[in-house]
């Protein structure tokens, strides 16, 4: 598994690698800034807002409180009274605890008592709350004193059934009648003056508008606002005045979880932060709702910020790290080409090596120093091997030398020429012809500066063989030169022709006794000049003519690879080896025979009149 | 008619490559032979061949350091070179020294033709002047049997007719002129060693150079009578009789000039002078007159008698025997006995 990372690793460049590299840390480390900024930007956030929000709540709260408690408060001075006043000898008041006589007293409401009382509510309304839209005593026995007059109310209106009690009630938001607009009623307990008896209720029916003007004052965020929610989960009190009253359930906020306070939700793929305090005067609820988005804005500038130097920090590893993996590659890519060029064998390589710490010159000084070394153990093998060589050409050398002295070539020719002189005065002109020919042949032979010569040179030497060969089998033997006169200048390998034929005459002319012809035979096909020694000797049988052929192709291939086999003898191979060195492996001899018919071997050569460019 | 002079020191090879001349000049070539280079330079200021055929490995002078001498020396001369060596800087050399004919041996009697015929299209000047120095040759070796005024009008007509060709063949004047001055001079050096007579200087007047080399002729043709006079009879006798009883071994003019206490150049003026004949035509003379003998004497065999004589071969000794005496061996025989 490891491995096999490391093999895709290698399949890319350091510089590829080096990029990948920087920019996954790059962009690694500003994500983690980015998401832990978030996440403590949104935690401070949060909590900045539920402190604000719990604040702001419980201050709203209170206000709403005070308000009610006042006006409960100054409610108490009508239900008392009204007071007697104090010129009241002189002219008697009227109004003076006509409320409190009706509601504890037993008589039955008369008309101006009802007119005096409904006078005393609407005056109180007047000068003290008029936002208060009506004010409505109850009496314990059901009968009714309302400032709106004579007002039928439906039955179940809130409160008309609650119970008698010593505690002020608020009955949440609802929409009142008979004119239609949301309120919200104080149901205050009455006591009797004389014994402090319960002896009836006041209904303070309150518009919100004072409400309203508490609660507009406050709002949070953009969007985000204050909603008061009642015990019973209607809406007191909402901005958007088309859901007062309204069941929790039947508006918007139905999809918030308000049970618990200060929590973050998402709702409609939107984080909202609500909160809340409970009064407990009212046991209402006032709500704080706002989206997170809003409240952070100290976050989205984060955030932005965080984008903005992620994009810096990218193009910058875009743009620095190719340069700086290129300022760090350098010596390595130019190591590495020091290192190809040594790799093809040159050694003769300038390596840079400034000193210092970088690791990378390290690593050049040693690549120097191996080079160095690597040199010297060349040259010392070269040497070597140099020495050995010279030992061996030495021997070789001696070795010559020695047969030389054995057949010293003046001394050679000398005692030829002797025998020649000596048939020539003695008249035996097969033995001046054979001595003479015998000399010209070693001559020819001997002389080895000539890689190249005349066809006609070639074949005047094996003219010259030929008679030494005639002479040796008498009449039996039989040979003919059929060259063209205008072959006779084409340039060839020295001793290319000669041999073949003395090959001829060692298969085909000596197991016949000397009884058989050797014709040959010259003519160009193409590009090419064809010599052709043919003779009409056993022929070779099929087996060894395939061994033969196969041994000139091995051969052939040898010398085109440039493995000179050293052969000793002048066979067909050896002149064969030596064509396809000099003109190429399209060159060189082939063979064709016919058992019991003879053998034919042709030499294939350029048609060329001049010297090949591979004569030295 | 012409002059050959053959060089080498191999016995067998320089009978054959004589006898090739001899074949090839039927009669109309004259060879002398000689071992090495040294008889050869001596034997050719006496005989002054028009062609030399040398082989180049020779004992004492070397075939090319005698060519070289003759090139100094400036004595027209053509060159044959024979040599087992096929050498690219032998080759080289000799063609620096004018040599134009360099033959492989063994030597094939057809090339050596083709050299010959091809040295003679060549020969250019070379006849007149070997005519010129035959004639002055043959009046020096006159010295001592003639009188020494015939010997000095001769000289002096001799020269007289060189200096004549002034408008003719002026190099062949100059050449002429100088190598009998640096003949005479060397043998009045030989004869009399602390004689001088001032040279002239080149362009003279045609009359100063026949006086100068009248004077010259004068001093050498005197001192020479004297000298022949003297005591080389005896060493004469004691040459001849050497010749006489080794006739069967080969005798160079070396031995003969160690044997005679003469340089090889002084042995061949003076025997040339005391006999008439050159060495090698003496020792053949002696040879055949033997041959002669035994063919009357015995009833030996040709090849015997060849053998006996000291000639390599019995068809070399049929051919020599027949252009000395005119007639084969077994037709002398037959005719005298």
């Amino acid at each position: 598994m490891m491995n096999q990372l490391k093999r895709y690793l290698y399949r890319f460049s350091i510089k590829q690698k080096m990029i990948v590299a920087f920019l996954t840390v790059s962009l690694l480390g500003v994500s983690i800034i980015a998401v832990s900024a978030q996440f403590y930007y949104t935690k401070a956030t949060t909590q900045d807002f539920y402190n604000i929000a719990r604040g702001s709540s419980a201050s709203l709260n209170h206000q709403i409180d005070r308000y009610f408690k006042q006006l409960i408060q100054s409610t108490s001075a009508v239900i008392a009274g009204p007071l007697p006043s104090i010129g009241g000898v002189f002219q008697p008041n009227r109004e003076a605890g006509a409320i409190q006589a009706w509601l504890s007293g037993d008589e039955p409401l008369t008309l101006p008592n009802r007119l005096v009382i409904e006078d005393a509510l609407r005056r109180y309304i007047t000068i003290n709350y008029s936002e208060i839209e009506s004010l409505v005593l109850l009496k314990e026995n059901g009968e009714f004193i309302s400032s709106n007059g004579q007002v039928k109310y439906r039955p179940e209106e809130p409160w008309l059934h609650l119970p008698v009690g010593k505690k002020t009630v608020v009955i949440p938001t609802y929409v009142s009648y008979p004119y239609q607009i949301p309120i919200v009623s104080l149901v205050i307990p009455v006591y009797s003056t004389e014994n402090a008896r319960i002896v009836g209720r006041l209904v303070v029916n309150l518009s919100l508008s004072e409400v309203k003007e508490i609660m507009g004052k406050t709002s949070i965020g953009k969007t985000g606002n204050f909603v008061i929610i009642s015990s019973s989960d209607t809406i007191v009190y909402h901005p958007d005045a088309s859901l007062l009253g309204k069941p929790l359930s039947e508006t918007p906020l139905k999809r918030f979880r308000l049970s618990i306070p200060e929590t973050m939700q998402k709702v409609d793929s939107l984080d909202y932060l609500t909160t809340f305090t409970k009064s407990d005067f009212t046991e209402w609820r006032i709500l704080a709702v706002v989206p997170l988005q809003e409240m952070a804005t100290g976050l989205n500038i984060a955030t932005k910020s965080m984008l903005i130097v992620l994009v810096v920090l990218f193009l910058f590893v875009i743009l620095f790290v190719p340069i700086s993996t290129r300022l760090l590659m350098e010596p390595v890519v130019k190591l590495k080409k020091v290192m190809h060029e040594v790799e093809m064998g040159n050694l003769d390589v300038q390596v840079e090596h400034h000193p210092g710490k970088d690791e990378l010159q390290s690593l050049n000084r040693s690549f120097r120093q191996m080079i160095g070394r690597l040199k010297e153990l060349i040259d010392d093998v070269y040497r070597y091997e140099l020495r050995e060589m010279q030992f061996e050409v030495r021997q070789k050398d001696a070795m010559i030398k020695a047969l030389q002295g054995q057949i010293n070539p003046h001394f050679l020719y000398n005692t030829l020429d002797i025998i020649r002189s000596i048939a020539f005065l003695e008249e035996v002109p097969r033995i001046e012809k054979i001595a003479g020919n015998l000399a010209a042949f070693f001559r020819y032979t001997a002389r080895l500066e000539q890689l190249e010569v005349t066809l006609r040179e070639e074949i005047d030497h094996l003219r010259k063989y030929l008679e030494i060969i005639d002479i040796r089998f008498k009449q039996n033997f039989q040979s003919q030169v059929y060259v063209n006169e205008k072959f006779m200048d084409v340039r060839l390998v020295k001793l290319s022709l000669q041999p073949i034929v003395e090959n001829a005459v060692k298969y085909a002319v000596e197991p016949m006794n000397g009884n058989a012809a050797i014709l040959i035979s010259a003519f160009d096909e193409g590009d090419d000049l064809i010599l052709e020694v043919a003779d009409n000797g056993p022929g070779i049988p099929l087996d060894k003519l395939k061994d033969l052929r196969r041994s000139l192709a091995q051969v052939g291939e040898q010398q085109a690879a440039g493995h000179y086999a050293a052969r000793d003898s002048l066979g067909l191979a050896n002149v064969h080896a030596r064509l396809v060195l000099h003109y190429g492996d399209r060159y060189g001899v082939s063979i064709e025979s016919f058992p019991a018919r003879g053998t034919i071997v042709s030499i294939r050569i350029p048609d060329r009149k001049v010297i090949s460019d591979n004569e030295s | 008619m012409y002059h050959i002079l053959v060089a080498e020191d191999e016995p067998w090879i320089r009978n054959s490559v004589v006898e090739m001349v001899n074949r090839i000049g039927d009669g109309t070539i004259t060879v002398s032979e000689v071992t090495n280079g040294e008889e050869a330079w001596a034997l050719i200021q006496e005989v002054w061949p028009t062609v030399l055929i040398t082989d180049i490995m020779m004992p004492k002078l070397d075939g090319l350091s005698l060519i070289q001498k003759i090139h100094e020396h400036e004595i027209p001369m053509m060159y044959i070179i024979i040599s087992g060596y096929d050498n690219f800087q032998y080759a080289q050399k000799a063609i620096r020294y004018g040599v134009t004919e360099y033959l492989l041996k063994p030597v094939d009697m057809e090339q050596l033709k083709e050299a010959l015929n091809r040295s003679e299209q060549n020969m250019g000047n070379l006849n007149e002047i070997s005519t010129y120095m035959n004639k002055f040759q043959k009046s020096l070796d006159d010295i001592g049997e003639v009188a020494p005024q015939v010997i000095n009008r001769k000289i002096s007509n001799l020269v007289d007719s060189v200096l004549k060709l002034k408008y003719i063949n002026p190099a062949v004047r100059t050449n002429l002129l100088r190598i009998f001055e640096w003949k005479l001079n060397g043998m009045m050096k030989e004869v009399s060693p602390g004689h001088s007579i001032p040279t002239i200087p080149p362009g003279a007047e045609d009359g100063a150079i026949l006086r100068y080399f009248n004077q010259l002729a004068d001093v050498v043709i005197m001192h020479y009578a004297e000298q022949s006079k003297q005591n080389t009879n005896h060493i004469a006798k004691r040459v001849c009789d050497y010749i006489h009883t080794h006739y069967r071994k080969d005798i160079s003019l070396t031995e003969m000039a160690q044997y005679a206490n003469m340089s090889i150049s002084y042995f061949c003026a003076w025997f040339k002078k005391y006999t008439g004949r050159t060495l090698v035509q003496y020792i053949q003379e002696v040879r055949i007159e033997k041959a002669k003998q035994l063919l009357l004497e015995t009833q030996l065999k040709n090849y015997e008698i060849a053998e006996q004589v000291g000639f390599a071969t019995q068809p070399y000794f049929t051919r020599v025997f027949k252009s000395t005496v005119g007639v084969s061996p077994n037709m002398f025989r037959k005719q005298m006995g």
